[in-house]
């Protein structure tokens, strides 16, 4: 039984690593698409073709080399099975290009002209010629179909904009957009900077000044409240400690008050804190074998100088520069 | 044969430093000498200033272009050594470090002594409002303006996300300044108190029980985090460290965080930093002035530490009343502005030890300006 279960993680381990490779690929989407190109982006030959761009949604890098671009699918469920072939009419992405590598939420354009000895990034198929309207990215091995986009394609051809997503790699919500933007997100946004809004609202910085000092004031005084809290909850605690010895003390103090002047005698021999404190340290010492021969001399009488323990304290740290004068 | 001499000997001239130099260079190196001076005649924080000054000294030494040699080469050792300064993660590590050595007993004894530490931040801000008069960008008035905090780790870390360009210079003048606190606030402390305020003895602080210590820096990274987040990586270490320290059973972790990793950080980034002031970009009127603003800054902070010590005296019953000689050590630079103010408590009464009541308004400056420069970082970036 014991055996069986390895194996059963063994797989799970596989499984899971696998999918860890896979979700890398699976994070590429179509991001925006162009048909009717006539005076836009245009290829490393000038000229105007139609193109898509594929947005990597992964934050890491992903290598699309290996996968398929497509306008029809048509052998896909056979591609999928054991032993099936690729089919020819799909484009595949050559291995030997380094640009295929997309880093981390990037983008990459693909132009569609039917022209795939122009170079790695000109597909083999061209939409406006296609007898489909979508357009599809097949995993390397060809089983998993990566992202397939669906796009008006008649009002493609008619109109010079192009087709995309609301929002980059958000499937759902594509439309016609407002600009064109290949090779960059879709979500077009004319704000002002951080930088540019401070320089007009508060050329001074008082405003800034201001709230951070609030918020500086803020934070520190929840802390001052929170260590008040614990100031207050440590004497209770003290306080109910105490409370919970007093019938002890009591009884002690009883047994000191009958046992006359024998005890009277007892009470003065009784040690100071200091006293206590240096024949701890001294028995500690001794026990722990932590100095066998001291070099200095521990001692309960007050020394010379007027040393308080925090100015001990003071001593342990980097000692006080010396001026020259 | 003489010919292929003279011109081999003519093109080694050409690499070698000497052909090279510039006056820029020898400035640069002559600082980098008064820094190691510093450390080790007076010594000035030692530990900051010598591997600063030797870094000055290397980074200083000219050499032609492309040998793979300058900090801000590709492929440099120091380089990739420089890399933990740009990327912001030395600064962290340090903070792990004072963590783990911090005991913050007299804060948690006494806490209305973190309201100096937060007083002393404003010597920050007023620093920003005067650097963008002078026509500094926002992001280069805030890495400026963090000089005040007087926290070396804080200035690189805000630094080098709001204005990479800039710091070298503020590097070098927040750790200065941080050097020479024993001569910069003492005649401040002096002039905005007078003879009785500076003979208050302070209460004794309560004991202070473990579980205290434990819980206050878990408590403390929920308040400060989730009200600036963008402080996480200051506070979050800062307050592990602590944790480490305090918890009693990862004591093994706390010393290493205290001792072998902070000091192999603080080596590195000292050393990088001092690097990174390459006369071509230190020497320039703008470190002129992020020098002077760094003292500006420094001197408001230890002022308004001082003079918010007095007005809360003003609420405080007699017996209560807070020594104003502590007020500077609302600066985070720890223990320094602390070991000042005791020193100038004992010029003016044998028997005052101000120490462990200025190290609670010295730890509290720590959080307060880490809270600080992630309130810029969120503002700014």
């Amino acid at each position: 039984m014991k055996s069986i279960s390895k194996y059963i993680i063994l797989l799970a381990l596989v499984f899971t690593t696998g999918a860890v490779f896979g979700q890398s690929v699976r994070d590429l989407r179509f991001n925006e698409i162009l048909i009717k190109n006539t005076d836009n982006f245009d290829d490393e030959y000038g000229r105007h073709v139609p193109w898509v761009e594929i947005y990597n949604t992964a934050y890491n890098s992903v290598n699309l080399a290996g996968c398929f671009l497509t306008d029809d699918t048509t052998g896909f469920a056979a591609a999928g099975k054991k032993g099936g072939e690729i089919p020819s009419h799909w484009y595949h992405i050559p291995k030997t290009d380094v640009k295929t590598n997309m880093p981390q939420r990037s983008y990459i354009v693909f132009y569609l002209d039917a022209e795939p000895l122009y170079g790695t990034f000109h597909a083999n198929f061209d939409p406006r010629t296609s007898q489909t309207s979508y357009i599809a990215l097949i995993s390397a091995d060809g089983k998993d179909l990566i992202d397939l986009m669906h796009y008006p394609k008649q009002d493609l051809m008619d109109s010079t904009r192009s087709f995309g997503l609301e929002k980059d790699g958000i499937t759902g919500h594509a439309h016609f957009l407002d600009q064109f933007t290949p090779g960059s997100s879709n979500e077009v946004k004319f704000t002002v900077s951080k930088q540019e809004r401070l320089k007009t609202d508060d050329p001074y910085g008082i405003g800034l000044a201001i709230i951070s000092m609030s918020v500086v004031f803020t934070a520190l005084i929840l802390i001052f409240f929170m260590l008040k809290l614990f100031g207050y909850s440590s004497k209770k605690i003290a306080q109910r400690n105490a409370a919970k010895n007093a019938p002890a003390a009591t009884a002690m103090a009883a047994t000191a008050k009958s046992g006359g002047d024998t005890n009277k005698e007892e009470d003065t021999d009784q040690l100071t804190g200091e006293e206590a404190a240096a024949i701890a340290m001294a028995l500690h010492l001794h026990f722990n074998s932590m100095h066998d021969e001291e070099s200095e001399v521990i001692t309960i009488d007050m020394p010379s100088a007027h040393y308080s323990p925090w100015a001990q304290k003071g001593l342990v740290m980097k000692r006080t520069p010396r001026i020259r004068k | 044969m003489f010919d292929f001499f003279r011109e081999g000997l003519i093109q080694f001239f050409g690499y070698s430093g000497f052909g090279n130099c510039t006056w820029g260079h020898i400035i640069m190196i002559c600082v980098g000498l008064f820094f190691i001076t510093l450390g080790v005649v007076k010594e000035f924080e030692p530990m900051l200033l010598v591997p600063i000054g030797f870094g000055m000294i290397i980074g200083n030494i000219p050499f032609t272009d492309g040998l793979q040699i300058g900090v801000y080469e590709n492929g440099a050792v120091l380089n990739y050594l420089y890399f933990g300064v740009i990327k912001g993660f030395y600064p962290p590590l340090i903070f792990l470090g004072i963590g783990a050595m911090t005991d913050f007993s007299a804060l948690i004894s006494n806490p209305k002594l973190i309201l100096v530490g937060a007083a002393a931040q404003f010597g920050i801000f007023a620093a920003y409002a005067i650097a963008l008069l002078l026509g500094f960008t926002p992001m280069e008035a805030g890495a400026i303006g963090i000089i005040g905090g007087a926290d070396g780790p804080t200035a690189i870390f805000l630094s080098s996300k709001l204005a990479p360009s800039l710091m070298g210079a503020i590097a070098v003048s927040a750790y200065s300044y941080m050097a020479l606190v024993p001569v910069i606030q003492p005649p401040i402390m002096r002039l905005f108190t007078n003879e009785k305020e500076r003979v208050i003895r302070m209460r004794p602080p309560r004991a202070v029980t473990h579980r205290e210590k434990v819980l206050f820096p878990l408590f403390c990274i929920l308040l400060t985090a989730f009200l600036v987040p963008s402080g996480i990586p200051l506070l979050g270490m800062l307050f592990f460290g602590n944790l480490l320290k305090e918890c009693g059973v990862t004591k093994r972790l706390a010393n290493t965080a205290s001792g072998p990793l902070i000091d192999i950080v603080t080596i590195l980034i000292g050393l990088t930093v001092g690097a990174s002031t390459q006369a071509t970009n230190f020497l320039t009127p703008k470190s002129i002035l992020i020098f002077a603003l760094g003292a500006f800054s420094f001197v408001i902070a230890t002022a308004t530490g001082v003079l918010f010590v007095k007005f809360l005296n003003l609420f405080l019953k007699e017996g209560n009343k807070i020594n104003p000689l502590i007020g500077n050590a609302g600066v985070s630079a720890v223990p320094d502005a602390a070991r000042v103010s005791y020193v100038e408590g004992m010029k003016f009464d044998k028997t005052n030890y101000l120490l462990m009541h200025a190290m609670g308004p010295n730890v509290a400056g720590v959080i307060g300006s880490a809270v600080a420069a992630g309130i810029l970082l969120s503002f700014l970036y």
